[in-house]
């Protein structure tokens, strides 16, 4: 497995250094509680995050800024989570990192299509604090639980 | 130098180049002639229908985020009411647009929060309270406080925790305590409440 | 002996409601909302435009600009409102965006000798920006003789277009203009003062525009780059949208947008796509 990019010091120009993080996860919502909520458990668990209120923002920021992770949710405005992913995959420079998508929606249909737009992992809503570090923690590589 | 003055003339000329001949329709296989037949339609009230359809029906984006500027545009009951409608579509880009558009036009959308609070589909109610969120929350506290007494869906829930937070209202505390009674297994909600509990005392 | 007022004498204050009804005309018909938290800075300038039109009463002077045939007080207005402080090679990593990448992809697309490139500011204030625009280009873009470029520069405010046709600042706004390029295009006029040499300043075409008309915006096409930085903070999110969209309209597909350092284009509209390059991240209009 690939070294999570923070750890191999990878880095774009104008980043700002970050004090050493197990790895560093973009998170994709426009609410600002789950933002919140997730930011605080990624970050005590060793996580550098940064967020973004939609997915044109999001993807401003992968495009500055080499991320290991996106945890996406659906609907946003400007750009909702499905095209940003299939904007992410249609970018050789993004698609091989991976992405977990969140969201409210459990019909199949909305599964099936997360997965289609180029998801990794699908976790509903509302988050459920143990299943969500767990999944972070196996997408990004850093812990085997 | 390569620098060279522009004339007006030069630019208006350029413009008409793709007039010329051919017409902008709604149906033209020409993405910027279908926007250019969209924008036609902006100001004219009785073109909510036809608006509403090129969204539905259109999958090109330059030519919706035209028809939905003209919409936000048109400013209109019948004009939200359209719109409205498209919060149930499943095409999240039309939900979304649906959204920012209803936004737009606070004062016709704030009459639709009631309606669509008591939508069948919790997606559209997290929508409708994502929308009152984005108007002044002078004309939606009560609104607010009243789903957040009655609403069951742990997800709305939690979009109603973050728009109470912000309400400026001190009855949103007793409504905020039943949210959380509402769900004792999920941290989440718990988290969603406290933070607004913080935002309100902060008020 | 009497203790003039700090304001000076008596001059007609505006109320609290005056502001608020102001706001909203000023707003409707330039699209501009002004924040409310800068009373100060609207009742001073909104005082001087009635004191120097002698009207007796705030809607005594609403009426004026709203009436006036031919908008002059309109325009005084604008004027007051809206605030000019600029320098030379302001954020300039964008010119060297557009000087290392922007240009050579659309001269790509381009017939050398044939097409032209049109570049636009908006809003270019007292000409600082298109001036920054143009040398760049004749410094940095090694292709620049190969093509004719047209450097468009507009602005609500006519007394900033008057100045920028003028081309004369002071030191202050070259301190980042090194010594050699100043120099080669601007003239010393005496202590601490510079003009821009003719044939630069001839070379801009300096216009008058409210990016809020459609019909004044319609008259922008073809365009492959617009900079506008710092113009859309000042707009309401559905005015904002508005501009995108007219801008969209403007550029040639695959033409380019760069806005203010603050401003991010994810927040107005998703009708752009964004591209990075080493130097900045600018909006692209898609190629179909």
């Amino acid at each position: 497995m690939t070294q999570p990019a923070i750890l191999s010091e990878r880095r774009v120009d104008g980043e700002t250094p970050e004090p050493a993080a197990l790895a560093r996860v973009l998170i994709v919502d426009d609410t600002l509680t789950i933002r919140l909520y997730c930011s605080q458990l990624l970050k005590r668990a060793g996580f550098a995050v940064h967020e973004a209120i939609n997915g044109l923002e999001g993807l401003e920021q992968a495009l500055q800024l080499r991320f290991d992770l996106f945890v996406v949710d659906i609907n946003m405005q400007k750009m909702d989570g499905y095209a940003f992913l299939a904007e992410v995959r249609r970018n050789p420079d993004l698609k091989a990192i991976p992405a977990v998508m969140l969201s409210t929606e459990q019909g199949r249909e909305d599964i099936h299509r997360a997965y289609q737009s180029g998801a990794n992992f699908y976790l509903t809503k509302p988050i459920d604090p143990v299943r969500f570090l767990a999944t972070v923690n196996l997408m990004t590589g850093v812990a085997c639980p | 130098m390569g620098l060279l003055k522009a004339r007006d003339s030069a630019i208006a000329r350029a413009a008409d180049v793709a007039a010329e001949g051919d017409l902008p329709r709604l149906d033209h296989p020409d993405a910027p002639m279908r926007r250019r037949a969209v924008q036609a339609l902006s100001g004219d009230p009785a073109s909510v229908d036809t608006l509403i359809a090129v969204i539905r029906d259109d999958a090109d984006n330059m030519v919706r985020q035209a028809a939905f500027v003209a919409l936000a545009g048109l400013n209109t009951g019948p004009a939200a009411q359209g719109v409205a409608a498209l919060l149930s579509e499943a095409d999240p880009a039309l939900r979304n647009g649906a959204l920012e558009t209803l936004a737009a036009m606070p004062e016709h959308a704030a009459p639709l929060l009631e309606p669509l609070g008591r939508h069948d589909d919790p997606d559209v109610r997290i929508f409708a309270v994502l929308l009152a969120g984005e108007l002044d929350y002078a004309a939606t506290a009560d609104w607010l406080l009243d789903l957040g007494a009655r609403e069951r869906d742990a997800n709305v829930c939690s979009n109603l925790a973050e728009a109470l937070g912000g309400c400026g209202r001190g009855e949103a505390v007793a409504v905020l305590d039943t949210i959380r009674a509402r769900f004792p297994e999920e941290p989440f909600l718990a988290f969603a409440v406290d933070t607004a509990l913080q935002r309100l005392a902060e008020d | 002996m009497a203790v003039p007022n700090p304001a000076g004498d008596t001059r007609l204050r505006v109320t609290a409601e005056d502001v608020t009804a102001f706001c909203d005309f000023f707003y409707k018909k330039t699209g501009i909302s002004m924040d409310a938290g800068r009373r100060y800075f609207i009742d001073r300038r909104l005082e001087d435009r009635i004191a120097a039109n002698e009207c007796r009463t705030f809607r005594e002077y609403l009426s004026l600009v709203k009436f006036q045939p031919a908008g002059a007080e309109m325009q005084a207005l604008i004027n007051e409102m809206t605030v000019n402080e600029t320098y030379f090679f302001r954020e300039d990593y964008q010119f060297t965006c557009l000087t290392r990448r922007m240009l050579d992809e659309i001269a790509a697309r381009k017939e050398p000798g044939l097409d032209r490139i049109r570049i636009w500011s908006i809003p270019c204030s007292t000409g600082e920006e298109p001036y920054s625009i143009a040398i760049s280009i004749l410094e940095d873009w090694p292709r620049a003789s190969e093509f004719d470029i047209e450097i468009i520069a507009s602005d609500i405010d006519t007394r900033a277009l008057a100045r920028a046709r003028q081309g004369i600042y002071q030191a202050r706004a070259l301190h980042r203009v090194p010594p050699r390029i100043r120099d080669n295009y601007f003239r010393p006029l005496g202590k601490d003062s510079w003009q821009v040499v003719e044939d630069l300043r001839e070379s801009i075409d300096f216009s008058l525009i409210n990016v809020s008309s459609p019909t004044q915006m319609a008259r922008m096409r073809n365009i492959d780059v617009i900079f506008c930085r710092n113009l859309l903070i000042y707009f309401d999110d559905l005015s904002r949208r508005q501009t995108a969209e007219h801008f969209f309209d403007a550029l040639n597909p695959g033409g380019f947008v760069a806005l203010g350092h603050s401003e991010s284009m994810s927040r107005i509209s998703n009708i752009f796509v964004p591209r990075k390059f080493p130097e900045a991240l600018v909006h692209q209009r898609p190629f179909s």
